[in-house]
């Protein structure tokens, strides 16, 4: 019997060794699944997909800008040696400087600022605490127009009338693309009017970020600030052609 | 004739990547200490047969025994709270690292000095 078994020994084994190359496979896919599975593999996916819609946002960006510069073009010839239609150009070009849609130059002031990191680091508590939220430049913004401000950007962001400033996660979105600190926020304005109104204001969130010690500067200077690269859409709203509320 | 299993287990891992199953993840731990427990029964069963001692039905038994004991074990010291796992790696690492000495120290007796019976001397059996 055991002589027997002796001059078989390689055969038992290769039908083991199948089994055991199998079941070696199976949980090597197994370990794979589970590994694909993982929050980490699901993250890296997230922002991947990020980074390509992001990708593809900037390519569309692009296609924007080629889109009215080739509309420019055409108004150009159309109003040609046409006077009466080089008013009606003129009051376009007018609207879109105020929509926003060319890049603009002018005397004003420069407001750069940071987290307070150094605050952090000494004092410590919640992270919170020393960071530049959406609401801190929102009441910027709103301060800035509220001093005369014609024009602005923060981060080249165009600030226009579509602009949301929200607070995602650990950034902040502007014109749906993601800003990070420092803030720039440059505004074309009466410079004197605008630096001494934003800093003198005691009720100002410059006054109380100031007072917290975040690195906050604040100057007069000329301005350029870049178009609106984005589009503007118009799903839902009908003009009135003739205003039914004063009637 | 060793390139037979070597063969077997080719066919065998070809057979696992292109199959339809997939082990559920909750059962791939129990599954990795069957693994386990199933190559050290085919070292230990190489290791006999190189040793001319080698026994079809403790071969076949053990396989199958040990990877579900361990797999088992396993499993239940999850539901106790005891990690029975750990004890399972250590115990079926260290004798197939034991088999692999031994294996080895076949090979270099039979290439080199061309006397197996000394090498088997120091041996005990294994499965």
């Amino acid at each position: 019997m055991s002589k027997l078994h002796h001059r078989h020994w390689p055969i038992s084994l290769t039908l083991i060794c199948i089994i055991l190359g199998l079941i070696i496979a199976l949980q090597l896919r197994a370990q794979e699944n589970l590994n694909n599975t993982s929050l980490y593999k699901k993250n890296d996916d997230i922002v991947k997909m990020i980074k390509n819609l992001e990708g593809e946002n900037q390519s569309l960006q692009a296609g924007i800008q080629v889109v009215r510069d080739q509309i420019n073009e055409y108004e150009e010839e159309a109003t040609k040696g046409e006077s009466h239609l080089k008013i009606l150009k003129n009051q376009l070009d007018d609207l879109k400087d105020v929509a926003g849609l060319t890049e603009l130059e002018g005397s004003g002031v420069i407001i750069v600022m940071d987290d307070n990191k150094k605050s952090f680091n000494q004092l410590g508590g919640d992270p919170n605490w020393y960071i530049i939220h959406n609401s801190d430049l929102l009441r910027i913004i709103n301060e800035l127009w509220a001093y005369g401000a014609e024009s602005m950007a923060v981060n080249d962001q165009r600030i226009v009338m579509m602009s949301e400033v929200r607070c995602v996660g650990n950034t902040i979105m502007i014109n749906a693309e993601r800003i990070a600190p420092p803030f720039e926020i440059r505004a074309i304005g009466d410079p004197e009017r605008l630096r001494q109104g934003i800093e003198g204001n005691r009720q100002g969130i410059l006054y109380e970020l100031k007072s917290l010690d975040f690195p906050i500067e604040v100057k007069e200077s000329q301005v350029v600030i870049p178009a609106y690269k984005k589009s503007f859409t118009f799903n839902n709203v009908e003009i009135v052609e003739e205003p039914k509320q004063n009637s | 004739m060793i390139w037979l299993p070597i063969l077997g287990l080719i066919v065998g891992i070809l057979i696992g990547l292109n199959s339809p199953v997939v082990i559920p993840p909750f059962y791939a731990k129990y599954m990795s200490i069957a693994v386990l427990a199933a190559l050290d029964s085919v070292f230990g069963g190489l290791r006999a047969g190189m040793e001319e001692h080698f026994d079809n039905n403790i071969f076949i038994s053990g396989f199958f025994g040990n990877m579900l004991l361990a797999a088992m074990l396993a499993y239940i010291g999850d539901r106790l709270g005891v990690d029975l796992y750990y004890a399972a790696v250590f115990a079926f690492g260290i004798r197939l690292f034991t088999n692999l000495a031994a294996i080895r120290r076949y090979l270099i007796s039979y290439f080199i000095r061309d006397d197996v019976s000394s090498a088997e001397e120091n041996q005990k059996n294994e499965e």
